[in-house]
């Protein structure tokens, strides 16, 4: 960590305003100090590099005291963030992924919820653009999305709530009824009811491809293929319950499982940019949304480290790769020596030791 | 949206649609909008802004509380409420007349801004459907001049900024009803044709209405004398609003687990069974059997199983959600909403597709148990 910080303590971001952000940091020894703030940027980057914390957050809010115990700092505004972790995101219960040992295909997998998120949401739906929010990776399992447009900055708990649930839960047609005994289930032509709409289209597309069968009955699927937009959609009575089903699987599919603890929590403190994750030894990268397409953690953000280290294989479930060396399974029980950054990712993940022999 | 094949349009609402007024003059809009700048305007030019005085409280006025308030306390919530409206005289001084009396009389403040929650509802369903029949430049001039929203035409359609929205709504009180899930949203706008936007305006009034009523609930805390009329006014309400209506909690049943909504009897079971649960699960947990009223030391004994019991811990977390301690706010529990997107929530869809609470869902197992009314049950899930 001193390595990568003499170096690129620099590259820590300072957010606009710094004096009125609070901010935390965990140490290795387990402590965590926080309710602190910097005149300056070169105040905050000398902190980091006198104490070398593990973790340096600061919060999406400004505050007028920003140094001061909570109940009296004067909450001012604060950015609307996304955390989009890995665990939610996939849906998965698999340990590797709790313990943060992550693939490129999850990666990858995380990527494209990401851009489910910018494009369907913030773009398509709050009209914003890249001018509007910051991406970075957040140096563990997913990323961070803040949106610093001014109306979104002053939204209180119960609005962001409702763009959590916009986002992560989605929106089941209100259905309605229609001509001559038949029910509509759309009621406009935008936002949710389009995207449902067109997630059924194509849906009903690729059963024509064979490509994925339906269970939907041969009118809904003609009617679907000549229906231009959601209000022209209009089917029995007794087709509502089988529509429903594949309205559920559309959710599914157009929703992203966002945390919604941080987007509505006003106070938050969120992983600065520019710093190391103490957990991974990955950095926290900012990115722009044509950065995302060939970012790959392992290779673009990792520490800026020379040095090598000699580590005690144990368990790299998976192999990982930085910098052009590699641990994997069979490696177990080996005594190899690799470039430091590498041997923070798999120490710190408990997959090797250093080797005090060789020390 | 509430969809046109929806409405159930009273005669006198269907004789107003007929009827379709091309241009309307200002004192029929006070009448049909009398908390609008077309209420105040006809206040200024008809009493010279003097204050309401008692003379102006005709039977008519009367007639119209009574009317409010008997169908607030029955069936008004269910319908649509029928669209009488009697002269601008009358109208503007049964709307002074009621956020005074809300403002000013004995009833404790809780009660006045839920007794306003059900006038507000009847005020604004009346809105959306007068609203239906206006022109659009009516109701652009009803967003821009009342909301602060500005409207801008496209042809038949309408469309808001977003962004306006949002800085409108976040100065409410409490948001509006309707969820941006599901506004019609594009590209940062809301597009809506003229029903919808008569629909949204609705919602948006509400807000606006309960925002300006709590502002003056905190003024009239403070003032030293009030209306004289107030008393007669309260005096006639007696005959509609019992007391007995005043207090009623929604939540009052003994504890009983076998109506817990399966969320919270799973976290309890996976509790007895020494089974780790998320830290959310646990908070659902104690801030539900708040909610229901079961004692703080039964929520602290169902946690003495969890693999990490920690005894003193657990009682300062309790106590906390019990608003004990702390910042002394009394936690609610997690709608159903919050649970599912925690991924908490063990079944699809909802227990009752009316009910999105799990205190909602607990209420009206109880009622089912009881064979106690569907209207009953109704009134509770919207009381939540």
């Amino acid at each position: 960590m001193k390595e990568h910080y003499d170096s690129s303590v620099g590259e820590v971001y300072c957010p606009e305003r710094i004096e009125l952000r609070e901010f935390g940091f965990a140490f290795f020894i387990g402590q965590f100090r926080r309710h602190m703030s910097f005149k300056h940027g070169r105040d905050l980057h000398s902190y980091i590099q006198q104490t070398l914390p593990k973790d340096v957050y600061y919060s999406v809010a400004s505050y007028r005291r920003a140094a001061a115990p909570m109940a009296d700092k004067g909450w001012m505004e604060a950015e609307l963030p996304f955390d989009l972790d890995a665990e939610q995101v996939l849906r998965t219960d698999n340990p590797l992924v709790k313990d943060g040992w992550i693939s490129n295909i999850y990666y990858d997998e995380i990527k494209r919820e990401l851009f489910k998120l910018l494009d369907n949401f913030i773009e398509a739906d709050f009209g914003l653009t890249s001018r509007d929010y910051t991406i970075a990776f957040s140096g563990g399992r997913g990323f961070h999305v803040r949106i610093t447009d001014k109306v979104f900055k002053e939204l209180g708990s119960q609005l962001r709530r409702q763009i959590v649930e916009h986002v992560a839960l989605g929106h089941m047609p209100e259905w309605a009824p229609a001509k001559r005994g038949t029910i509509a289930p759309f009621t406009h032509d935008y936002g949710w009811d389009l995207r449902t709409f067109s997630w059924l289209k194509n849906r009903v597309a690729a059963q024509r491809d064979r490509s994925s069968p339906t269970h939907l009955p041969q009118r809904i699927v003609s009617q679907l293929a000549t229906a231009s937009k959601p209000t022209e959609l209009c089917v029995r009575r007794t087709d509502r319950r089988v529509l429903e089903e594949y309205l559920r699987e559309a959710m599914n599919n157009l929703t992203v499982a966002i945390d919604e603890r941080v987007t509505v929590d006003l106070n938050r403190l969120l992983r600065a940019a520019g710093s190391v994750h103490g957990g991974s030894g990955l950095i926290c990268k900012i990115l722009s949304k044509t950065d995302l397409d060939g970012f790959e953690p392992l290779t673009s953000a990792v520490m800026n480290l020379r040095s090598s280290k000699r580590l005690l294989v144990e368990n790299v479930p998976l192999r990982v790769e930085i910098k052009g060396e590699s641990l994997g399974p069979s490696d177990k029980g080996k005594s190899i020596e690799v470039n430091s950054a590498l041997a923070y990712y798999v120490v710190v993940r408990r997959g090797a030791r250093f080797d005090i022999k060789a020390i | 949206m509430r969809n046109r094949c929806n409405a159930r349009f009273s005669e006198s609402a269907v004789r107003i649609l007929e009827s379709k007024e091309t241009s309307v003059d200002s004192a029929t809009l006070a009448a049909r909008y009398p908390f609008s700048h077309w209420g105040s305007s006809f206040i200024l030019s008809s009493w010279g802004g003097e204050e309401l005085r008692e003379e102006l409280l005709n039977e008519n006025v009367y007639t119209k509380l009574g009317k409010i308030f008997s169908r607030t306390r029955k069936t008004a919530l269910e319908t649509i409420p029928e669209v009488d409206y009697l002269y601008p005289e009358d109208e503007v001084s049964a709307y002074i007349a009621i956020m005074s009396f809300l403002a000013y009389s004995d009833y404790p403040e809780n009660y006045k801004m839920r007794l306003g929650g059900h006038y507000f509802s009847w005020i604004t369903r009346r809105t959306v459907t007068l609203l239906e029949s206006e022109s659009q430049g009516t109701i652009r001039e009803y967003y821009q001049t009342d909301l602060g929203l500005p409207l801008v035409a496209q042809g038949d359609i309408v469309s808001l900024s977003l962004k306006d929205y949002l800085a409108k709504a976040s100065k409410f009180v409490s948001p509006p009803k309707r969820t941006l899930a599901s506004l019609p949203l594009r590209r940062g706008e809301i597009i809506l044709s003229k029903y919808q936007a008569a629909d949204l305006a609705g919602d948006l009034t509400f807000a606006y209405l309960a925002g300006l009523l709590e502002r003056k609930i905190q003024v009239a805390r403070g003032a030293t004398n009030k209306p004289a009329w107030i008393s007669s006014v309260q005096t006639y309400m007696k005959e509609f609003l019992p007391e007995s209506t005043l207090f009623d909690e929604g939540v009052n049943r003994p504890n009983d687990p076998t109506k817990y909504p399966p969320c919270i009897s799973l976290f309890v079971e996976q509790l007895a069974k020494r089974e780790s649960i998320p830290h959310f699960a646990r908070f659902a947990v104690a801030s539900f059997m708040r909610q229901i009223g079961v004692e703080k030391d039964y929520v602290v004994k169902l946690f003495t199983t969890a693999s990490d019991f920690r005894a003193e811990m657990t009682k300062y977390q309790v106590s906390h959600i019990y608003g004990e301690i702390g910042s002394h706010t009394s936690y609610t529990a997690p709608s159903c909403d919050s649970l599912k997107i925690s991924r908490l929530c063990p079944i699809d869809g909802y227990c009752n597709p009316r009910l999105k609470h799990p205190v909602s869902v607990y209420l009206w197992k109880w009622r089912l148990a009881k064979g106690e009314s569907r209207r009953a049950t109704k009134a509770v899930s919207s009381t939540e």
